[in-house]
């Protein structure tokens, strides 16, 4: 076995054997893993086999897997010090034992946190601020997934979605703030469960939920020297927030909830909230924990695609997209001509005269870099008639009622929908 | 042959179900808590799951993405017997591998002919 390393190491990672083993077992790989000349040892969709590994490790062969960040960062950085980035990440690191040791924060770290924060948001020159912060989540991924990593993940996140929406300074460092502080309930969370790979039990579940409202807790006790509470309301809430969804069982319900409608309930949760559980939602599935191989930006963006009107309302991942899709992604689009999508639309149904959505399925025909999530299609399924359709062209940019909600992956339905365009 | 696996946490949907089912000659067992699902999985070997993914304590197709990232549990079909019908549902319980769909209002037929060409499949 030649050992010498000829695999291009900006683009792919070393990854150790102990690391691997966690993965194998019964799940699934969602990532090829090549040897150092380049060669797919293990590859996606294909479960590791603990014989195997124990085979080709002994073989002297080194593994490595695709970067998963190198799409991240559109321009070159210089004006981050990596320093400083460091430091933050140490410092971060160090408040979260503390805190988790006392079971409370002081307003010291909070203090602190905010100055971390809005550090980082001044120390970028304006033209900057979108392609460095970016990087800097590449950065911070390459030391290791930890809380306090997925933290300033976040923090970074919610920081450009509310600065590239022309937001003024403080209301970018307060989403920046509260994306940063959104999982500090996770420190009251016993440890072992966090990072227990593979199924947890009922009692276990019900344990992670509560670093919701732990997390509440914790920000509403942070007092200063008079007594006075300092945490703005806006960042206690995203804590408590976070993890509600529009159509599946979120948490925590709140009483006035009772009588409401699922849509209606999400729809009334404070804004920042909503949009930092978006940002938790793709930090947590392009990072690698050490029971999940991350998923590539592209394949993360069009699953977050696939998530509205179910996790999330179509509004809200439309924002997300738009303002951050293109500059994840290293500027490309990760819709493409080709693609089987899902159309969704509202009418007044003609019956009840009520406001019904409307589904339909279509073929992305042509599309543009700039206007990417309104890409001219073809229309050729309607899923409340439940009937092919004559192919209907449309352009919708000069169709704002029709919205991507859905891009369909698998094969099986991709080979089902051909069929149907036959 | 095992019976198969029913999991819905609907009475009287799944009553229905079952009734349908049962009639037909089908071995069935019921599970009403959606959260045992593994453990029954690995008691009764089922031939073919039968869900809602209208659940109540758990989302259904979150339940069906754990249950197919489990390597041993990719060859055991799911049938989606929705209890709500909505497009959406349908495509996004294909897209995370079910094997076929049915929304309400059932034709009794229909499932049983669809149940038996799973059973067959397989």
């Amino acid at each position: 076995m030649d050992n010498n390393i000829t695999i291009d190491t900006s683009r792919f990672q070393e990854i150790s054997v102990s690391y691997l083993k966690k993965l194998s077992g019964d799940k699934l790989l969602t990532f090829d893993v090549l040897d150092q000349q380049g060669n797919t040892v293990f590859s996606a969709g294909q479960a590791l086999d603990d014989e195997l590994l124990k085979n080709k490790s002994e073989e002297g062969i080194k593994f490595f897997i695709p970067r998963v960040t190198e799409s991240i960062g559109v321009y070159d950085r210089e004006i981050i010090d990596m320093k400083k980035l460091k430091a933050i990440a140490d410092d971060t690191a160090t408040m979260y034992t503390d805190i988790r040791k006392n079971g409370k924060m002081t307003h010291a770290q909070f203090l602190q946190s905010h100055n971390h924060l809005a550090a980082i948001v001044d120390s970028l020159r304006p033209e900057d601020k979108t392609g460095g912060v970016l990087s800097l989540l590449k950065d911070i991924k390459d030391f290791d997934y930890t809380t306090y990593t997925h933290s300033v993940n976040v923090g970074l996140l919610a920081m450009i979605l509310v600065y590239k929406e022309m937001s003024t300074g403080d209301k970018v460092k307060l989403a920046a703030l509260a994306g940063y502080l959104h999982d500090i309930g996770k420190l009251r969370v016993e440890q072992s469960i966090i990072q227990k790979p593979g199924l947890l039990s009922q009692d276990e579940f019900k344990k992670v939920l509560e670093h919701t409202r732990e997390g509440y807790r914790i920000l509403d006790s942070v007092v200063d020297s008079t007594g006075k509470k300092v945490v703005p309301n806006s960042i206690k809430y995203v804590a408590l927030f976070h993890h509600r969804k529009l159509q599946s069982p979120g948490y925590p319900f709140r009483e006035t909830d009772k009588d409401k409608t699922l849509e209606n309930q999400y729809s009334e949760l404070p804004d920042l909230a909503r949009m930092i559980g978006i940002c938790d939602m793709y930090d947590a599935l392009t990072s690698a924990t050490p029971f999940r191989i991350p998923m590539g930006v592209e394949k993360a963006l069009r699953y977050i695609l696939s998530l509205s009107n179910y996790l999330y309302s179509t509004d809200d991942i439309h924002r997300f997209i738009k303002v951050l899709g293109l500059s994840l992604n290293k500027g490309t689009p990760f819709l493409k001509a080709g693609d089987f999508i899902m159309l969704e639309s509202e009418k007044i149904s003609m019956d009840t005269r009520k406001k019904v959505r409307v589904y339909e399925v279509a073929r992305i025909e042509e599309i543009s870099r700039i206007n990417f999530m309104n890409p001219k299609v073809m229309i050729f399924y309607d899923t409340i008639k439940n009937k092919k359709v004559h192919n209907i062209i449309v352009d919708l940019r000069y169709d704002s009622n029709r919205r991507v909600v859905r891009v369909f992956e698998s094969t099986r339905i991709r080979n089902m929908l051909l069929r149907q365009l036959k | 042959m095992n019976p198969i696996l029913l999991i819905f946490d609907n009475d009287r949907f799944a009553e229905f179900i079952r009734f349908v089912l049962t009639t037909a000659g089908l071995k069935i067992e019921l599970l009403a808590d959606p959260l045992e699902i593994f453990e029954k999985i690995k008691e009764m070997n089922p031939p073919l799951i039968v869900m809602d993914i209208f659940l109540k304590n758990i989302d259904g197709l979150y339940l069906l993405e754990r249950l197919y990232s489990v390597k041993e549990f990719t060859k055991i079909p799911v049938f989606i017997v929705s209890s709500r019908n909505e497009p959406l549902a349908v495509f996004d319980a294909l897209e995370r591998g079910a094997a076929d769909y049915m929304a309400a209002p059932i034709n009794e037929d229909m499932l049983i002919e669809k149940v038996n060409k799973l059973l067959q499949a397989n």
